[in-house]
């Protein structure tokens, strides 16, 4: 890491149109990876007075390990009848939370899967409809 | 909102490139520090994009030829003077700052690697083309240098101490001292010949430097060798038939296996030692201060899809060229098929000398850098100026002269267009301190200066794209 508040060219001359200070980006992923490198595309022109030149100084992700979730995420709970669906705010410190801990273990692929468990019910688990939006849908099956 | 088991800051950041580009390792062994991509790309406080360059003749020359040369004479003495020469086609002309053109003879051979070499001693700027006997000029008169064995040089005749070298199908030949008209032929003892096999490639003059001693002569190259040139008495009269008194020039093979085949590649970087790029396509380097040299281009052999110094067009070897400007040792190959240098690459000379670096002792090159297609670069660093100059590579382009690696430019000159700069940086692949597991990644996070246009993220993994072209928006 490392920047400037005022960029010089080699000549000395002040490089006049960067900005005193770094500001902050962000770019949205959402996806899952092993190993992983950044690859920043951009096309720098100069027209007049006019002039598109990037300068980057960090780089970093915000990754979990894939096991692990966002303290909260969304999670919609069918009745085993389908008679009644609760939408509700779950958290990572309840019971669902465990199990998914549990079943991260056995799963292997980003495809969806199905776990049974026994208390206090049994659930359908989308895991990968989890990992990617934060959001599970969570079935009773008996 | 926060997470649970994030992956703390420092494992989930990635190093700043002051390694430079690796193409020779895998993805995943590449260390932190060092770069899978770096095009058009540099590391000064940040990645940022390389200088563009300009037009300094506002319009083509001439078609269908290329700059075969260029040269920033300095001449006068007390009252100095300077001029631009360059070649192209049959010509030798002058090119003024407005890129206005005097044609000083229409009378090479067209088409010929030239070659120019200033030499205090005449005041004159001597031009070689490895087809024409030998031309001088004076800033006045140019003319082809008549006197005693006179030689049609194969390439750069070079200066040592008080006398001329100049490669010849014989070997190396030399003139008496202090003047240009009187050289030696094929001497018994004058001539320096190689002790392998095939002609002289290049000549390239350098003191080399001993415990308390300097060793005044040059570095002799052929494709696959190179030698030392010493002595500190060359003779008094080369075109005699014995040697006078005292004189003790010598030649002595260095390396029979690394040489050279492109003797515009041959540089001497202040400080740091002579540079040159190699037949078997790499990068050598003799530190200032020593006979030993080593190969300093490994990370630019690719072995991947990215093309490097592996992939140089192995029949244009004559035309790379390296050059030393603003602390980069810049490397310009032709690829493919190409027939003029398409892709540059930048060695950087701070990472290479600072005296507080922690890395290893190697050379830290970025690039490729694509977009300009220059064949010839000369600087121009005296009488107030600090340029960098180069020639048009391309002949269906046409004969342009630019002013290189021009400061706050964004654009690259190419014949009579104005491109834009495309820079793309790809990091190392990190782990992420879990290399065993996947790893789920929300988003990229970013610290940038001077965002005006819209850059664009990439993802990989090493296996392949993850997601590619998301905008990188401010947050």
């Amino acid at each position: 890491m490392a920047f400037w508040n005022t960029f010089h060219w080699s000549d000395g001359t002040l490089w006049s149109n960067v900005s005193s200070r770094p500001d902050i980006f962000t770019a949205p992923i959402d996806r899952s990876a092993h190993f992983v490198s950044a690859r920043i595309t951009m096309v720098s022109s100069s027209s007049g007075s006019t002039t598109a030149s990037l300068v980057i100084h960090t780089l970093s992700l915000e990754v979990n390990t894939r096991s692990q979730l966002p303290d909260y995420y969304e999670a919609f709970i069918d009745r085993n009848d389908n008679t009644q669906r609760i939408s509700t705010m779950v958290r990572h410190t309840t019971g669902v939370e465990d199990l998914l801990t549990e079943t991260s273990e056995l799963l292997t692929t980003e495809t969806s899967e199905t776990l049974i468990l026994d208390e206090p019910y049994s659930f359908v688990v989308n895991r990968q409809h989890l990992l990617m939006n934060k959001r599970s849908r969570i079935q009773p099956t008996g | 909102m926060a997470l649970r088991r994030q992956v703390p800051e420092p494992l989930a950041t990635w190093e700043d490139p002051v390694l430079g580009l690796n193409l020779f390792d895998s993805e995943e062994d590449l260390r932190p520090g060092e770069a899978r991509f770096m095009q058009n790309c540099i590391y000064r406080g940040g990645v940022r994009v390389r200088n563009g360059n300009s037009r300094l003749t506002p319009n083509s020359i001439a078609s269908g030829f290329s700059v075969k040369s260029g040269h920033r004479f300095y001449y006068g003495g007390s009252n100095p003077q300077k001029s631009r020469l360059i070649a192209y086609d049959n010509k030798i002309s002058t090119i003024t700052d407005g890129g206005a053109e005097t044609v000083l003879t229409s009378g090479m051979t067209s088409n010929k690697d030239t070659f120019f070499t200033t030499w205090t001693i005449t005041d004159k700027v001597y031009v070689s083309n490895n087809t024409d006997v030998l031309r001088s000029y004076d800033g006045t008169t140019f003319a082809t240098v008549t006197g005693t064995n006179i030689p049609i040089p194969r390439g750069r005749i070079a200066p040592i101490l008080d006398r001329l070298f100049a490669i010849t199908t014989n070997g190396i030949e030399r003139t008496s001292p202090r003047v240009d008209n009187v050289w030696s032929s094929n001497s018994a003892w004058a001539t320096f010949r190689p002790s392998q096999v095939g002609l002289f490639t290049a000549i390239h003059s350098f003191n080399m430097r001993g415990t308390d001693t300097l060793y005044p002569g040059a570095l002799a190259f052929q494709a696959h060798a190179y030698y030392l040139i010493t002595g500190t008495d060359f003779g008094s009269d080369a075109s005699a038939a014995s040697a006078s008194a005292g004189e003790d020039g010598s030649i002595q093979i260095l390396d029979p296996n690394v040489g050279c085949s492109s003797p515009y590649s041959v540089v001497t970087v202040p400080g740091v030692g002579i540079f040159w790029f190699t037949t078997d396509l790499n990068v050598y380097w003799v530190p200032e201060g020593s006979l030993r040299g080593q190969y300093v281009g490994d990370k630019l052999r690719s072995n991947s899809s990215t093309i490097g110094i592996e992939s140089t067009n192995k029949a244009q070897l004559s035309q790379v060229w390296m050059t030393y400007f603003d602390r980069f040792l810049v490397l310009g190959i032709p690829t493919g098929s190409n027939t003029y240098p398409n892709i540059q690459f930048w060695a950087d000379l701070y990472e290479l000398t600072r005296a507080d670096k922690t890395h290893p002792s190697t050379a830290v090159w970025y690039g490729p850098m694509i977009g300009q297609t220059v064949g010839r670069v000369w600087r121009e660093d005296q009488q107030g100026e600090l340029s960098l100059r180069g020639g048009e590579g391309n002949s269906a382009t046409g004969v342009f002269v630019y002013t290189m690696s021009e400061l706050a430019r964004f654009k690259d000159a190419v014949g009579a267009s104005d491109n834009d700069i495309t820079s793309i940086y790809q990091t190392y692949f990190k782990d992420l301190g879990a290399f065993s597991r996947e790893k789920y990644i929300r988003s990229a996070n970013l610290e940038l200066q001077n965002v005006n246009g819209t850059p664009t993220l990439d993802l990989l993994d090493l296996d392949g794209t993850i997601i590619s072209g998301v905008p990188i928006t401010a947050v």
